[in-house]
């Protein structure tokens, strides 16, 4: 029931997660972030089995900031998502982590603006985009996103985008709550406020 | 008792030195000199073969000293290269590692530290010889751009404008080196002053592509290509080269 979302606007990646923690039909919180911040310039969004979360995104996020200070340079948001994807495909066969990811990042060198958005599941898969979504939520989103959706939006532009598909999760999705928005780009990791609608 | 600090290579002897390793630096200097040139859009690496019988068949193996390790990354060997190849091997494999790992090509400084590591090992584990090589690593990376890295047979290794390994002569090459570089040197000029160079510590007369290793690196666009220079190419560029002094010294 979780939803994570993510697109490219003009300059940066802007990025929604859901704030709740579920346990069977007990809501236990509904103000988790799930939205890393590593190293200044890439969010980790992540959604799955809330174990497994935490310590997934903690064991990568430790390991990219071994590699900057090993080499004195970050590592790259192209060379993380491969990174992890490799983590995920390497732990499936033996002790799987049961969660869905979002990598956004930015980086000088990279083309497209230095933006860049990776879709990843909980089987190894690796997807570059423009926009992607997590969970039960996609039904609903992918369709508005098709529709709406540009990789130059401005930042405004964006986060009304960003209130237009929760006001749909909130129309047609049977459970919705609280969400936490994030926004990487060349000046770095804002976090936006976002009231999602009642 | 004078061979009582230099049987294994894990001890010190009282003066503080260790002796196995201080045998395979020296191991390297019987070997034919190699010199390494940063340009500004390039790397030169230049070799002394030492081997030049005459029916050894040299056709089967391009490069007798430079070994390339990926499609950005190249090394020039002095010291035995038996210990060379399996370092090459581990290097090649590190590389490629990286890659699968990363879907990027591997900085070179990474590489160099991790053979490093490697051959530092043998200097302190156990009872074996420590790896008889000195490298020269030439690579490009978005990092640093072009570089051109030295390491010897203790594990140490540092980033270099322009630098020798192997060869009776090294302190020639080194002082030939730091009075003729020049921070903006030209690919052509690097050329030209590695052959200035060998041409200083070797026989005279054995200034030929039979005696000689030529290669260097460049980009082509965003591409970085290698080159090694043929047998034809090097005769042709030294004779070009004797031709441009010898009307300077006039």
């Amino acid at each position: 029931m979780e939803t994570l979302l993510a697109f490219k606007v003009k300059g940066g990646v802007l990025c929604l997660a859901d704030s709740s923690v579920n346990h069977s039909i007990v809501k236990m919180k509904d103000d988790e972030d799930k939205i890393l911040e590593i190293d200044g310039h890439k969010l980790l969004l992540s959604a799955g089995e809330a174990g497994d979360r935490v310590q997934f995104t903690e064991y990568i996020s430790k390991n990219i900031k071994l590699y900057s200070l090993r080499n004195s340079y970050p590592m790259s948001t192209p060379a993380a998502a491969n990174f992890i994807r490799n983590e995920l495909a390497t732990s499936i066969r033996s002790h799987p982590y049961s969660i869905n990811l979002i990598l956004a990042g930015y980086d000088k060198e990279v083309e497209d603006g230095g933006t860049s958005l990776y879709y990843m599941d909980y089987l190894g898969s690796l997807q570059k985009l423009n926009f992607g979504c997590h969970g039960y939520a996609s039904y609903f989103l992918l369709g508005l996103l098709d529709r709406h959706h540009k990789c130059d939006l401005s930042l405004e532009d964006g986060i009304n985008l960003m209130h237009l598909c929760t006001t749909e999760l909130k129309t047609r999705f049977l459970v919705s709550g609280k969400y936490t928005l994030k926004f990487v780009s060349s000046e770095g990791i804002k976090v936006l406020p976002f009231n999602a609608p009642q | 008792m004078a061979r009582r600090y230099d049987q294994r290579t894990t001890i010190f002897s009282p003066e503080g030195r260790v002796y196995q390793v201080e045998y395979a630096m020296t191991a390297i200097r019987h070997a034919g000199a190699t010199v390494g040139i940063l340009a500004k859009d390039g790397i030169v690496l230049a070799a002394e073969k030492k081997t030049t019988a005459k029916l050894l068949d040299s056709s089967t193996s391009i490069s007798e000293k430079m070994f390339k390790i990926d499609e950005h990354v190249v090394c020039a060997v002095a010291g035995i290269t038996s210990d060379a190849n399996i370092l090459i091997n581990y290097a090649r494999l590190s590389s490629q590692r990286f890659f699968y790992q990363y879907q990027e090509p591997m900085p070179v400084e990474q590489l160099v530290s991790q053979i490093c590591d490697t051959k530092q090992g043998y200097t302190q584990y156990g009872g074996l010889r420590p790896f008889g090589v000195s490298f020269l690593y030439a690579g490009w990376d978005r990092h640093y751009g072009f570089q051109l890295y030295q390491s010897d047979p203790s594990g140490n290794f540092a980033g270099w404008k322009a630098t020798s390994i192997g060869g009776e002569n090294s302190q020639v090459a080194q002082s030939v080196l730091r009075s003729n570089y020049k921070p903006d040197i030209s690919l052509k000029e690097a050329l030209q002053l590695a052959l200035k160079v060998l041409t200083k510590t070797m026989d005279r007369s054995n200034i030929n592509s039979e005696k000689l290793e030529f290669s260097y690196f460049t980009k082509q666009g965003d591409n970085v290509v290698y080159h090694i220079f043929t047998a034809a190419e090097l005769d042709a560029f030294i004779k070009e080269t004797d031709l441009e002094q010898e009307t300077e010294d006039n």
